[in-house]
């Protein structure tokens, strides 16, 4: 399983990583929305975990572009963001999110939303 | 933690929860006591086990068996569970209960609530083939402290991301103050809360279709087991449903239950299972415990 950790946090993007690296999924990283659906066309992933603003676009925008950018394959997107309000999480799952993860997390929280996702 | 002041804590929880707790487990009893301790000034669990000597029914020791017996819980635990309770588990009882059109639903030692609410969500989203049906869910436990933040129905953000599909949280939560969320009042109309002690006949709570007891029996003795399974038949309707946690062995289980076919911890009451209570035991106390 292929993930991409699209957020402008180093931080958040090494906790994600490890927590999905020991579940044996293969990561890749992109500070911003531009670089991240870059590596989405070249990389086609089964996930992306995706913060609800990036410095250059909001991750709906995000979200929005993505079925040009996935070799037609759209993967599961879960947003995981600070923003945490309600009508943040519902415009992110009518805009097509899987799941969707506030900050902050641990990994009993990470584990249940991938396997939510349907992800392992 | 010496041998001693363990044994003191081991046999408090026994008498009054019924939980065996084994010398491998010292270190989680030492571990789960210490910032108990702290908060009540002592200097080491010696002093902890005379402030539970002097004052046996009072809070600390209370306090003690609490945080001894807490365990684990979350929305929808085992989603497996839940998927049999309505693809199976529902659909049999409607079939068995379709006179009296009446479903009721006990979640025993519920803690916080996790395990109610997912039930009470459950019957929500069958509404349609429960329609005209009227619906409890009951949740009991021995800490009154949970049950109160059971009763609110308020989560903080972790409780609510474990277990629990966004969808269904933005179906039946509402933002609450500090980053929690409230389950929504119509499903909280649906659970009722209350104290109640395995150790005990449960007196009041009425009678069950389906009980879930899951994670619990697995700590008590053979006894134990057999006897609260006596008490947990003794409340359930002839063809009632018992729900354990997957994979627990508890003495007794197959002289009165049945299987269920198919499905892994849950078992049938058979109409001849069904017994007079146990007698109630003497309320124990932190006094027999030190005795």
């Amino acid at each position: 399983m292929r993930c991409l950790i699209v957020d402008d946090s180093r931080v958040i993007r090494a906790v994600a990583r490890k927590i999905l690296e020991a579940r044996g999924y293969e990561v890749e990283e992109a500070e911003e929305g531009d670089e991240g659906l870059d590596a989405c066309e070249e990389w086609a992933p089964d996930l992306v975990l995706i913060e609800w603003q990036l410095p250059d676009m909001s991750g709906i925008e995000f979200l929005q572009q993505l079925p040009r950018y996935n070799k037609g394959k759209m993967p599961k997107v879960v947003f995981c963001s600070n923003e945490g309000s309600y009508a943040s999480i519902e415009a992110a799952v009518q805009a097509g999110a899987t799941e969707y993860i506030m900050k902050p997390f641990d990994s009993d929280v990470f584990a249940s939303k991938l396997e939510l996702a349907g992800l392992q | 933690m010496n041998r001693e002041e363990f044994d003191f804590f081991a046999r408090l929880v026994k008498l009054r929860a019924g939980y065996v707790i084994g010398p491998d487990m010292a270190y989680v009893v030492e571990n789960r006591l210490a910032r108990l301790g702290q908060r009540n000034k002592c200097g080491d669990p010696g002093e902890l086990v005379d402030l539970v000597r002097r004052a046996p029914e009072g809070e600390v020791a209370s306090d003690v068996v609490d945080a001894l017996i807490a365990k684990d819980t979350y929305f929808f635990r085992h989603s497996e569970t839940f998927q049999s309770l309505r693809e199976a588990i529902i659909p049999r009882i409607q079939i068995q209960r379709t006179e009296r059109r009446s479903l009721r639903v006990w979640s025993a030692a519920c803690a916080t609530g996790q395990e109610a609410y997912s039930v009470a969500m459950i019957l929500d989203q069958m509404a349609v083939e429960l329609s005209g049906w009227t619906l409890e869910v009951v949740g009991t436990d021995l800490n009154r402290k949970l049950l109160e933040r059971a009763t609110g129905g308020i989560y903080n953000r972790f409780e609510v991301q474990r277990g629990l599909p966004v969808r269904m949280l933005l179906k039946y939560f509402g933002e609450a103050p500090d980053e929690h969320w409230q389950v929504n009042e119509p499903i909280r109309k649906m659970v009722r809360f209350g104290t109640a002690n395995l150790l005990k006949s449960p007196e009041g709570l009425g009678s069950f279709d389906i009980i879930l007891c899951r994670n619990v029996l697995g700590s008590f003795d053979a006894e134990g087991q057999a006897e609260t399974l006596d008490r947990l038949a003794a409340v359930m309707n002839d063809g009632g449903i018992l729900m354990l946690g997957q994979g627990e062995e508890i003495a007794g289980l197959a002289e009165r239950f049945l299987p269920f076919e198919g499905l892994d911890g849950v078992f049938v009451r058979p109409a001849a299972a069904r017994r007079a209570p146990t007698p109630p035991a003497a309320a124990p106390s932190a006094n027999q415990a030190s005795a």
